[in-house]
């Protein structure tokens, strides 16, 4: 799992948002803020977590459990996928 | 001097890189514009491409995320590739300002592989002979038709602007026509006013601008916004009528021969009436009673930090000092004086605010009398405009009844 080129995360007055740049402009007019957990998992993929570590990563860092960290991971992914800034593995 | 304890939160959001102050044109209403000799006169030096990359550096640290490229005109710097580059790849809402002219196959390049967010450029006239007149350069038509082209093959916005004079205002129809073939994604604007040129600007703005009168003459016959939102605003004020609007807005101006309806043509609005309001509100103060120096600011060609691109009363020096240091002190040296006796009283809403004031009489509070007769000609007009409308709708109300 990576993520597309061309969006850098920036916290702007404590606010962590996604600058796009390069052609993925066009996809995006302006900018996509994240909440503070989205931000995480984004740095996540960033650094090359897979699914399993993010879950584990998110655990240890918000003390939640297991299953909410799956449920709010799967849920990121699936938000990137579909606003198509995720590359996945073959 | 404020007391900064009480100062509005300030984040330094918006910048404005004004990477030179030179131009390509010689625009006979340009604000900025100065010459060599003019940066000798003046003790400055245009800051290096490193300089400027280094200050962008400082200014995403410190959470700038709206930049804008202006100049005078950038692509005439022979660096301008580098620097835009390098900026552009740090991750900014990029805006860049151009007047087209320059537009080389080695800039698209860069361009196409870092597209700004928004492309803002100026359009000076619809002929080579008009551009002759404004800019000094008839051959600039063309290449900005050139430029335009390209510059429309990228991702950005694109908005189109054009300063009115008296030298292009026959221009108008042609240039509005043109910008508004380009559909949806391209915008127009046209600027309400045309101030005199501020921090040693060297144009003959007077000679060419409009008078008042005609300014609002033009504003009346060209401007949709003009016309409807005083409109608006009445019937927001009656809400008993509310249902002949749609009658009513067709007679008011669909009419109009000249009134261009399906252009998205509109005017760049000062945000003002600052200190005047916050001088009586229990808001926390700004500096000039807008985003200058709070949630904005603007490097100038010489690398001081000043409140707004037409300000400069005050500056602080972010490249020797660092930028969050000449950010964290600006406030210290922003001295707003209350405004004149007359001003505070009044109840138009004019086009001034600190940086026209200064840029018209010298000073931050100075009244400025071609500003002044502009908005109250313009508040003339709007007023003529309601009352047309009351009539219109008395009139539509008695046949109405009449019917009954
Ligand atoms: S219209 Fe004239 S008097 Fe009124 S605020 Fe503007 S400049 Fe001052
Ligand atoms: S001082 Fe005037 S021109 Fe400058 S930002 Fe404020 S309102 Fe705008």
């Amino acid at each position: 799992m990576k993520l597309k080129d061309g969006y850098i995360l920036r916290k702007i007055a404590n606010t962590d948002m996604i600058v796009p740049i390069g052609e993925n402009i066009a996809n995006f007019n302006g900018v996509i803020s994240l909440n503070e957990t989205a931000a995480f998992l984004w740095k996540g993929i960033k650094n090359g977590l897979e699914l399993p570590n993010l879950v584990e990563t998110l655990v240890n860092e918000y003390q939640v459990d297991k299953e909410l960290a799956e449920a709010d991971t799967m849920d990121f992914v699936a938000k990137l996928k579909e606003a198509n800034l995720l590359i996945e593995n073959a | 001097m404020k007391n900064f304890t009480d100062l509005l939160e300030r984040y330094p959001i918006n910048g404005t890189f004004e990477l030179t102050a030179r131009c390509n044109l010689k625009c006979k209403m340009c604000l900025i514009r100065i010459d060599r000799d003019r940066m000798e006169e003046l003790g400055g030096r245009e800051r290096t491409a490193n300089e400027w990359i280094q200050l962008a550096r400082q200014v995403h640290e410190a959470g700038t995320i709206g930049l804008l490229l202006t100049g005078g005109e950038p692509m005439l710097r022979p660096d301008f590739i580098t620097i835009y580059k390098e900026v552009a790849k740090m991750g900014f809402l990029l805006t860049l300002y151009t007047n087209a002219t320059m537009v080389t196959p080695e800039i698209m390049k860069v361009l196409k592989e870092y597209p700004p967010h928004m492309i803002g450029i100026t359009i000076y006239g619809a002929s080579p002979e008009t551009y002759e007149n404004v800019t000094g350069n008839a051959k600039a038509y063309e290449r900005m038709l050139a430029g335009v082209e390209q510059l429309r093959k990228l991702p950005s916005k694109l908005i189109l602007r054009t300063t009115l004079i008296k030298d292009n205002i026959e221009d108008l129809d042609k240039i509005s026509r043109w910008a508004c073939s380009f559909g949806k994604n391209v915008d127009f604007n046209v600027s309400r006013i045309v101030t005199k040129p501020v921090r040693g600007g060297i144009s003959d703005v007077e000679s060419c601008r409009l008078t008042p009168e005609q300014n609002v003459a033009m504003l009346k016959e060209r401007n949709m916004d003009f016309i409807v939102k005083p409109f608006h605003r009445y019937l927001k004020e009656h809400p008993e009528i509310k249902m002949n609007q749609r009658m009513i807005s067709q007679n008011t101006y669909r009419k109009d021969k000249n009134f261009l309806s399906d252009i998205p043509f509109q005017i760049i609005k000062s945000e003002e009436q600052g200190d005047k309001k916050n001088e009586n509100s229990t808001h926390k103060p700004t500096l000039y009673g807008c985003d200058a120096g709070i949630n904005s600011y603007t490097i100038t060609w010489d690398g001081k930090l000043i409140g707004c691109q037409l300000l400069g009363d005050c500056w602080t020096y972010p490249l020797e000092t660092g930028f969050l240091k000449a950010w964290d002190e600006f406030p210290e040296h922003v001295f707003m004086p209350p405004l004149p006796a007359k001003c505070m009283e009044c109840k138009v809403t004019c086009n001034a605010c600190p940086a026209t004031r200064l840029a018209e009489t010298g000073l931050l509070n100075g009244h400025p009398a071609y500003i002044c007769k502009e908005g109250i000609l313009a508040k003339e007009m709007e007023e003529e405009l309601i009352d047309n409308i009351k009539e219109k709708i008395e009139r539509k109300k008695e046949k109405y009844y009449e019917t009954l």
